[in-house]
């Protein structure tokens, strides 16, 4: 599903991650690592809203480089922390995201009905306490046909229903074909989340670890 | 002491330094680049003999004021550990305060000092006491409105019946949102960054007739504002890397995205073609006039690539520009047609995004 090779990403001449060769296949692959490990900076440099020295494949079809707009078509992706404009509203954002990621309206209105955002979505985003801004940046996640879906820590902050709906649409989207990169530092119940693989990030490389037969 | 006055310093201080230095570069140009010395103690001597002139400097010395207070309050209503205050003593909180919004005042204040040692030059008593007074009473109004957000925190925001009707109707465009973020958080920096230039423009418009002037004076005039921008196309490069980086994961083409900045630079410059246009000299055709303010746009792409081509903090970026516009001023001088100007700076500005966009990043050095 997704062909890592020669991944190399340094800031300001430092290499903070080196990853010579990595395959996720489809599936659930949750990333672990230490604060400050280099996980949120692999995640953006997947998601290309990092510059990185190397090869990113999806699907053996869509070179990050080569094929940038059919690439990010298919690669979505919810920030830890997210940061959006203030002054914008939660409806405008997904206005714009989902017609970027040509999201079907239909697919629009239930993702905002299954994270319970219509309340608050068309006021600005300033006024959001932290959990109604990761439910919004879920439903950012979720929009449009993705086949991967990098979520960095998408548990935090939730209370604890919220927590169970993202477990469960992840579940039902792993089910249609969609793929995960996950991390967190919670720990999930393999039976309400089979993940089929976990690695680590550390020593400035990603390495896997467990792979469940 | 120092425990108490070390965090609000760097938080709101230095906050106010940084996050206006926009501001302050427009308003350095405006004041310092047109104006001499001589000029200052000029305006500042006639200001203390004729009091309507003084009300002028003590209309802007409140402006500033007031915007201070406003960045103040902003902050201590949204930064929860600026509360920590109310647990101060009340005459220490209100030393402290004082000290802290008397260097957010600190401009004022220099100024004030500058025409007061004008005005005891002049033996001015009337016009002394007068800075005196509002210099004191400008240094206090911050600490009512302070006291009054923290003993009222987190205040349920009245963002206006007309705003949320509009919110709940209407949806902003991408290409509106910087312009948005420019209205809302940096208003000062697009004031004065707008009148400079707009002035600019209409000033070598008027001066054109008076002379023997060719097209060159128009389009010198054009390179001076393009110069004047730098500070916003700083703020629209801070903003899409700070606050909008999901951008970079929208599937979006190459050529889409070189659109979307050209769209949302050329309006950031649409008054300037206004005036342009409406008011060119007879001896200069529309499409001429339309190929300077090309060539405008062009020189602002060109300063929005640099900065994707390698990350600068502001000042850097503001210090690079100086050697582009000498270059720039000899092309001009040098009699190359300003449509070709433009063409090429756009060319190459395009070029330049094509190959740095997907490689450029906003560098801070930070590994989570």
């Amino acid at each position: 599903m997704l062909t890592i090779r020669d991944f190399s990403k340094s800031y300001h001449n430092r290499l903070v991650l080196a990853i010579p060769q990595a395959d996720f296949p489809p599936g659930i692959h949750w990333i672990k690592g230490r604060n400050g490990s280099g996980k949120t900076t692999f995640f953006r440099s997947v998601a290309g809203l990092l510059p990185f020295e190397g090869t990113l494949i999806l699907d053996e079809k869509y070179d990050i480089r080569k094929q940038p707009v059919d690439y990010r078509l298919r690669v979505n992706y919810g920030e830890a922390e997210p940061v959006y404009p203030q002054f914008l509203t939660a409806w405008e954002l997904i206005r714009w995201v989902a017609a970027t990621k040509r999201a079907p309206d239909q697919q629009v209105d239930e993702l905002i009905e299954l994270f319970g955002i219509r309340d608050f979505m068309k006021t600005p985003i300033g006024t959001y306490s932290s959990g109604m801004l990761k439910k919004t940046s879920l439903v950012l996640a979720f929009l449009g046909k993705p086949h991967l879906i990098l979520l960095d820590e998408p548990l935090i902050t939730l209370d604890h229903a919220t927590t169970r709906v993202v477990i469960e649409r992840i579940r039902q989207q792993r089910q249609q074909g969609v793929s995960f990169l996950l991390s967190t530092h919670q720990d999930v119940d393999p039976s309400e989340l089979p993940v089929d693989s976990v690695w680590i990030v550390q020593q400035q490389t990603l390495s896997l670890i467990a792979q469940p037969a | 002491m120092t425990a108490l006055w070390t965090l609000p310093e760097k938080l709101i201080v230095r906050q106010f330094y940084l996050q206006n230095t926009g501001l302050f570069i427009v308003v350095l140009m405006l004041g310092f680049g047109f104006l001499s010395s001589n000029e200052h103690i000029a305006l500042a001597t006639y200001a203390v003999h004729d009091v309507f002139f003084l009300t002028g400097y003590l209309v802007c010395w409140l402006l500033y004021t007031v915007y201070a207070i406003r960045f103040s309050l902003r902050l201590f209503q949204t930064t929860d550990l600026l509360q920590l205050f109310r647990l101060i003593p009340p005459v220490k909180r209100v030393i402290i305060l004082y000290l802290l919004h008397l260097q957010l005042l600190a401009p004022v204040i220099l100024y004030a000092g500058f025409v007061l040692w004008v005005g005891s030059r002049q033996n001015t008593t009337l016009a002394n006491g007068i800075i005196l007074l509002a210099v004191g009473i400008f240094s206090i109004l911050p600490l009512p409105f302070v006291e009054r957000v923290l003993r009222n925190p987190n205040l349920e925001q009245f963002t206006g019946n007309l705003g949320a009707w509009l919110r709940q109707r209407l949806s902003t465009p991408y290409s509106l949102f910087f312009v948005r973020y420019l209205f809302r958080d940096q208003p000062a920096t697009l004031l004065l960054t707008k009148t400079g230039s707009c002035l600019v423009t209409i000033g070598v418009l008027a001066l054109y007739p008076t002379d023997d002037y060719d097209i060159r004076l128009l389009s010198l005039g054009m390179l001076l504002s393009a110069a004047f921008h730098a500070g916003i196309i700083f703020e629209l490069y801070q903003f899409e890397a700070t606050q909008l980086l999901l951008l970079r994961n929208l599937p979006l083409s190459i050529t889409r995205r070189l659109m979307n900045y050209v769209g949302i630079i050329a309006l950031i410059v649409s008054p300037e073609a206004v005036l342009l246009i409406y008011n060119h000299p007879k001896e200069v055709s529309v499409p001429a006039i339309i190929g300077v303010w090309a060539f405008g746009l062009g020189l602002l792409m060109l300063q929005y690539v640099t900065l994707l081509s390698r990350h600068h903090d502001r000042d850097r970026f503001m210090g690079r520009l100086f050697w582009p516009i000498i270059a720039c001023f000899l092309l001009i001088m040098y009699r190359l047609p300003v449509w070709g100007l433009a063409v090429t700076s756009l060319i190459a500005a395009s070029a330049l995004f094509v190959f740095k966009y997907y490689n450029s990043s906003w560098e801070t050095g930070e590994t989570e």
